[in-house]
């Protein structure tokens, strides 16, 4: 196994060598894994040179997994162990797959966990390992191209997915053993890609239009700060609808019902989208399918007729436009550029609408498809510290609002939509009886008023609340957004200062003791093995620690007290030695130990940047 | 330890206590506070120093968010002149104004029911953001002058307004959603 090339733990690694980072586009459809070198993101292609990698994973019976391209010829001879489209599960709970059947149509297993598992021939699986075959794939191809292993990548996520699906999706990369330095919005990624993050000031519409999905995004862009302002979309309208149009359309003119024939309806299908394809760079096509009586039926479609089909899809994503554009606060005007994401906005009726809508023409120089891997890419570089002279700066909002159930089935927001994260926020509860000592907290997601309206996160089970009378006790609850938008939560009895335990039960995601027996179940053939990746794990872990605090030391040496750096050098001393052993448990106590004694002086650090940023200013204007 | 984040909003950016601050000041620093604080710039740190940095830019976020918005702002001046303030149960007690905000009620329903609602509640939302401009100008005046009481009425009517616009931007949602 190869490990990260560090030459001596705790020494400084040589200045100008380059950290290997990947941008991740995990696409419903696609999936691409791309790099900078020399400066230029790349796609990086598998053996046979092929840049996307068909979202699919197909498993058989002697257990083996097949992704991309190979999976996806089987995706009709074996459909039920042949999974496309994972992504709509990701974050979904067992009571969603109603909502989305037809999308999927697979074998749920019975199953006493929230997460929906797929029957296949080799076991039940959950879009979390389905997602993480993938990424292993991905990641696969990337070590094999640049020749190491990876320090971290940048994931993209549409810019709407909530909490649970954020978390899927980290999960997922967990299970594929990547670090995740951030999850990147998508619409954010394609902006960096166009390098609209290195404008002055501007306000940028990404429009994504891809095969089964549609999402629009407001940017604002000032000096590296990157805000969303607003998001809005449609799981269910993409490039497909286009194809299902044509394909109705054609069954008129041909005056067929082909709803009961599986076969010659895949066969107008793939008719349909041809034509399409070939509409965007002819004015008229001819389509032709083949009929029961083995006779032909062939006719004309011109680019106004295919226009006047989709008109009504096209329609509605302009409706989409104007109202994110309003709850973003802008007008159409203001919007200086347009992004364009995603195949299907290779139709030129799209670029003619989105461009008539804004008033201008819309960016289309970078190809569509790949857009996203590549803005991904740029930052993951950043983030490695390759760029080290490049501004960085990217803020996000949360993409939902966070609330908690109340009296009657309600939701009391807690922190709003669109608020720049990281956030936090505290809540004051009571208890309504006398001697209460636990207390259960419903955590939802989404703008609607009723609970059952919106997304149910996660209950929180306070207890060991001190026994008090009904209304003395004083509980603070913490809600903390991180930069990646996932939520943790901690709660506090005031009046006592006793700590009230918080038990996180996802509604949707996997509990920690889920991921941790998944881990272990993907090295259960090699127990050794498994010894092996936590130890290498925990010394790299390790190597970080003292890399990190070896560079804070050498900044900010004179904010550290001499009887703290005697303790900080013993904590140190022990972290080093521990790492030489193969003992990962003892490693890991050794960190813990080593970040408490430096807890002080990492605080004293931070306060110092504060204090820095603030006397930037003038200081009269302080009184 | 935790992070030292005792001072308010308005001394951790540099600002006096008074209604009217420099935005394009608060936008500057805010940016050099991100550029110093915001986790990706500890995407290689420990753990540890990643969970401080999430709390210090989560806290900087707050102060910014609550002196960027003229309301949040004015409830924040309140908070720290030791003046209680429920913007969600109080209201103002001005006769006169409150003759006023029935006939807005009315003029929402109408609005509704007109012929193109969408212009209408468009034209309706920039009446009440007029109003508010004025009632932002006159709260400035009093908190300055220290005439904390009116200057509370005066929030609680900007209050009023903004929940009203938050009626009349759902309302906006609904038709736009039928278009949909």
């Amino acid at each position: 196994m190869a490990l990260l090339q560090i030459s001596e733990p705790g020494q400084s690694t040589a200045p100008h060598e380059h950290k290997l980072a990947v941008g991740i586009d995990l696409g419903t459809t696609n999936s691409l894994v791309a790099t900078v070198s020399s400066g230029v993101a790349n796609i990086l292609v598998d053996a046979n040179g092929e840049h996307i990698l068909p979202s699919v994973v197909r498993y058989t019976e002697n257990g083996e997994v097949i992704v991309g391209a190979e999976a996806l010829l089987c995706a009709t001879t074996d459909p039920l162990n042949t999974l496309a489209s994972v992504k709509r599960l990701m974050g979904r709970s067992v009571s969603d797959l109603a909502t989305l059947e037809g999308y999927l149509p697979y074998k749920f297993a019975n199953h006493d966990s929230n997460v929906p598992r797929i029957d296949t021939v080799s076991g039940a699986v959950t879009a979390i390992e389905v997602s993480a075959e993938i990424l292993k794939s991905l990641r696969e191809r990337a070590e094999a191209s640049l020749g190491g292993e990876l320090m971290g990548v940048v994931i993209t996520v549409p810019a709407y997915f909530d909490d649970a699906q954020r978390q899927a999706t980290k999960d997922a990369a967990t299970l594929a053993g990547l670090n995740v330095f951030r999850l990147l919005n998508e619409p954010t990624a394609a902006a960096i890609a166009y390098g609209l993050d290195q404008q002055a000031e501007g306000v940028t519409a990404i429009y994504d239009l891809g095969g089964g999905t549609f999402d629009i995004s407001i940017l604002k862009l000032t000096k590296g700060v990157f805000e969303v302002l607003s998001t809005g979309g449609d799981t269910a309208l993409g490039g497909d609808d286009f194809d299902r149009e044509i394909a109705a359309w054609l069954l008129k003119q041909a005056n067929i019902d082909a709803s009961s024939d599986h076969q010659m309806m895949r066969r107008i299908m793939k008719e349909a989208r041809r034509a399409k394809e070939d509409l965007s760079n002819t004015e008229e096509t001819l389509l032709s399918v083949q009929l029961i009586d083995k006779s032909n039926f062939e006719t004309k479609l011109s680019r106004q007729q295919f226009e006047q089909l989709i008109g009504t899809h096209i329609n509605k994503t302009i409706a989409w436009c104007r109202k994110t554009i309003r709850e973003a606060e802008v007008e159409p005007a203001d919007v200086q550029n347009v992004v364009m994401v995603g195949g299907s906005t290779c139709t030129p009726f799209v670029r003619k609408k989105i461009a008539e809508f804004f008033g201008k023409s819309p960016l289309t120089n970078i190809d569509p498809e790949k857009v996203v891997a590549l803005g991904a890419a740029q930052q993951a570089d950043k983030l490695a510290g390759n760029n080290p002279d490049k501004e960085m700066l990217l803020l996000d909002v949360l993409p939902l609002s966070l609330g908690i159930e109340t009296m009657g089935e309600l939701v009391e927001k807690v922190i709003d939509r669109n608020t720049v994260i990281p956030v936090t926020r505290a809540q004051k509860f009571t208890t309504f009886k006398d001697g209460q000592t636990a207390m259960r907290v419903h955590v939802v997601q989404g703008e609607r008023e009723k609970v059952l309206d919106c997304r149910s996160l996660a209950t929180f089970d306070l207890t060991n609340i001190p026994p008090m009378v009904a209304g003395a006790a004083h509980i603070k609850v913490t809600f903390q957004v991180d930069a990646d938008g996932l939520l943790s939560v901690s709660a506090e009895e005031e009046s006592s200062n006793a700590r009230a335990s918080v038990e996180v039960k996802p509604s949707y995601g996997l509990t920690d003791t889920e991921i941790e027996t998944m881990l272990k179940d993907s090295f259960a053939h090699a127990k050794e093995d498994m010894h092996i990746r936590q130890l290498a794990e925990q010394q790299v872990a390790a190597d970080r620690v003292l890399e990190a605090l070896r560079s804070a030391l050498e900044k900010d040496g004179e904010l550290v007290t001499n009887d703290e750096l005697a303790k900080i050098e013993q904590a140190k001393s022990i972290l080093l030695k521990t790492r030489q052993g193969d003992d990962g448990e003892l490693i890991m106590q050794a960190i813990k130990d080593l970040e408490d004694e430096s807890e002080e002086f990492i605080a004293r650090r931070m306060n110092r940047s504060v204090q820095q940023v603030m006397k930037g200013h003038k200081v009269e204007e302080f009184e | 330890m935790n992070i030292d984040f005792t001072r308010n909003y308005f001394e951790l950016f540099g600002f006096a206590a008074k209604f009217s601050i420099d935005q394009e000041q608060l936008a500057k620093k805010y940016r050099a506070f991100q550029s110093a604080l915001h986790p990706d710039r500890f995407a290689n740190a420990s753990d540890q120093e990643r969970r401080m940095s999430v709390q210090a830019t989560a806290f900087v976020n707050e102060a910014y968010t609550t002196l960027k918005s003229d309301l949040k702002r004015s409830h924040y001046l309140l908070k720290l002149s030791d003046i209680e303030f429920n913007a969600d149960t109080e209201t103002s007690s001005d006769a006169e104004f409150l003759m006023q905000t029935m006939e807005l009620h009315e003029q929402v329903e109408e609005a509704g029911s007109s012929q193109n609602p969408l212009d209408a509640l468009d034209d309706l939302s920039k009446q009440l953001k007029q109003q508010q401009q004025l009632l932002i100008s006159q709260f400035s005046g009093q908190y300055e002058n220290s005439e904390l009481d009116a200057a509370k009425e005066t929030a609680l009517k900007l209050q009023f307004y903004e929940r009203l616009k938050n009626q009349v931007r759902k309302k906006q949602e609904q038709y736009e959603e039928e278009l949909l």
